[in-house]
């Protein structure tokens, strides 16, 4: 082999070397879950790489049109809100990750799944707003009997122990336990990928085998023929 | 390479599917049963090939070897190349069905090309380098499948080809040493003609 062989066969292996760092990858998987009024939507790569900067459309599977468009964080996340509007049209919704060079999936949120966490977001909201509003409403009253302390107050206490009722009680729980089980939820999502197994890759063999028994059988009956 | 369902416009789709039909249509012509075992074997070695992730500094590349599987075959490679995508669609979600076609004439056809080049040079050296430019050949193939339906060339082009660079290089130096090696050891395997 000549020296300018050996030069050029260096010089490809080490521009392959200092390439830049790029995605590879045949396959994009985009996985969303609704917790707490908001769609979590995460990407990658089977390689576990996260897919940075990908674009993540939500689209009304009946209408076919795009609601919303984000891109991805470098931690292969996004989230949207749940609207009013989607709410109100009762559709399914399909995001879709485009991440490029052809690689693109989607994932479909049944309307279901945004209806409970959105009513419940919404009557969290709401009664965390009027619990809040209880709180801070001045005391406008001159009537002796609407001046008397609260119960705290009583007791002598420098702190001023909210009232608070069964059903504001429940929903703040509910928010919280939704922070708690985010992670959770995700994870469980996140386990729904399908993994390249060596079942896969030997029954694609078995194919290729099968078919060429087939492709061979056929042409020696032609040449028999 | 593999450009998934839904991405493609549906003119660049039909033609996917109208080139890659002529050329099978050609290319099965011209088998013989002593090609078939060939082909089998190549469909294979693509098959997994895509499997075979090579750490690369920060990342992984892995071998596409479509220049190997031109070179041996010549315009074998089309059939041989359809049959390996599409069982990788089916089982790995690699590609799509709908883009098959367009998929495989990404792949195949600068496979064949490189097929045809190598037989005017037939050693090592010039077979390293045919199934390099074979990869970016097709990542340019991609490139304007994929401009042609609504994404800007340039930016897809620059993008592909650059993601492919080091595959290029590693599938040259692979191919290199099979050549080499198949020319000493068992030459017939490559037919000439």
């Amino acid at each position: 082999m000549s020296f300018f062989r050996l030069k050029l066969i260096g010089v490809v292996i080490i521009a392959t070397l200092i390439s830049p760092h790029l995605c590879f990858a045949h396959r994009v998987n985009i996985f969303c879950w609704v917790e707490g009024g908001k769609i979590f939507c995460d990407s990658k790569y089977p390689s576990g790489e996260k897919v940075k900067k990908g674009k993540v459309n939500l689209i009304d599977m009946t209408t076919h049109q795009t609601i919303a468009s984000k891109i991805t964080d470098n931690q292969g996340k996004v989230e949207f809100p749940v609207t009013s509007q989607m709410l109100k049209n009762k559709h399914d919704i399909q995001a879709e990750i485009l991440a490029g060079m052809g690689h693109r999936n989607t994932w479909k949120i049944s309307y279901s799944e945004l209806s409970s966490s959105g009513e419940q977001e919404q009557t969290t909201t709401n009664t965390e707003t009027n619990f809040l509003a209880d709180q801070e409403k001045p005391n406008d009253s001159v009537l002796p009997w609407d001046q008397s302390p609260t119960p705290a107050k009583v007791k002598g206490s420098s702190t001023t122990a909210p009232a608070c009722s069964p059903t504001q009680l429940k929903r703040l729980m509910e928010k919280t336990l939704d922070k708690k089980l985010n992670p959770i939820l995700e994870k469980l999502t996140l386990l729904q990928e399908r993994k390249i197994t060596f079942y896969d890759v030997f029954a694609g063999i078995g194919y290729i085998l099968g078919l060429m028994g087939i492709a061979m059988y056929f042409l020696s009956k032609n040449k028999q023929s | 390479m593999h450009i998934s369902e839904g991405v493609l416009s549906l003119p660049v789709l039909v033609t996917g599917w109208v080139g890659t039909g002529l050329g099978i249509g050609i290319s099965l012509k011209k088998i013989t049963v002593d090609e078939i075992p060939k082909m089998g074997m190549l469909a294979a070695v693509f098959f997994v090939a895509s499997l075979i992730h090579v750490p690369l500094g920060p990342t992984s590349v892995h071998l596409l070897l479509n220049g190997l599987v031109g070179i041996i075959l010549g315009i074998l490679a089309l059939p041989t190349l359809c049959i390996a995508l599409l069982l990788q669609a089916i089982l790995f979600q690699f590609g799509g069905l709908t883009t098959l076609g367009a998929n495989t004439l990404i792949m195949g056809l600068p496979a064949v090309l490189a097929g045809y080049l190598f037989r005017l040079k037939p050693n090592p050296f010039w077979a390293g380098i045919l199934a390099g430019l074979t990869v970016m050949t097709s990542a340019l193939c991609a490139a304007t499948a994929l401009a042609l339906s609504g994404e800007q060339f340039l930016n897809v082009a620059k993008l592909l080809v650059l993601a492919h660079l080091p595959v290029a290089g590693i599938e040259a130096v692979v191919t290199f040493f099979i050549i080499t090696f198949i020319l000493k050891v068992k030459p017939e395997l490559i037919s000439l003609k």
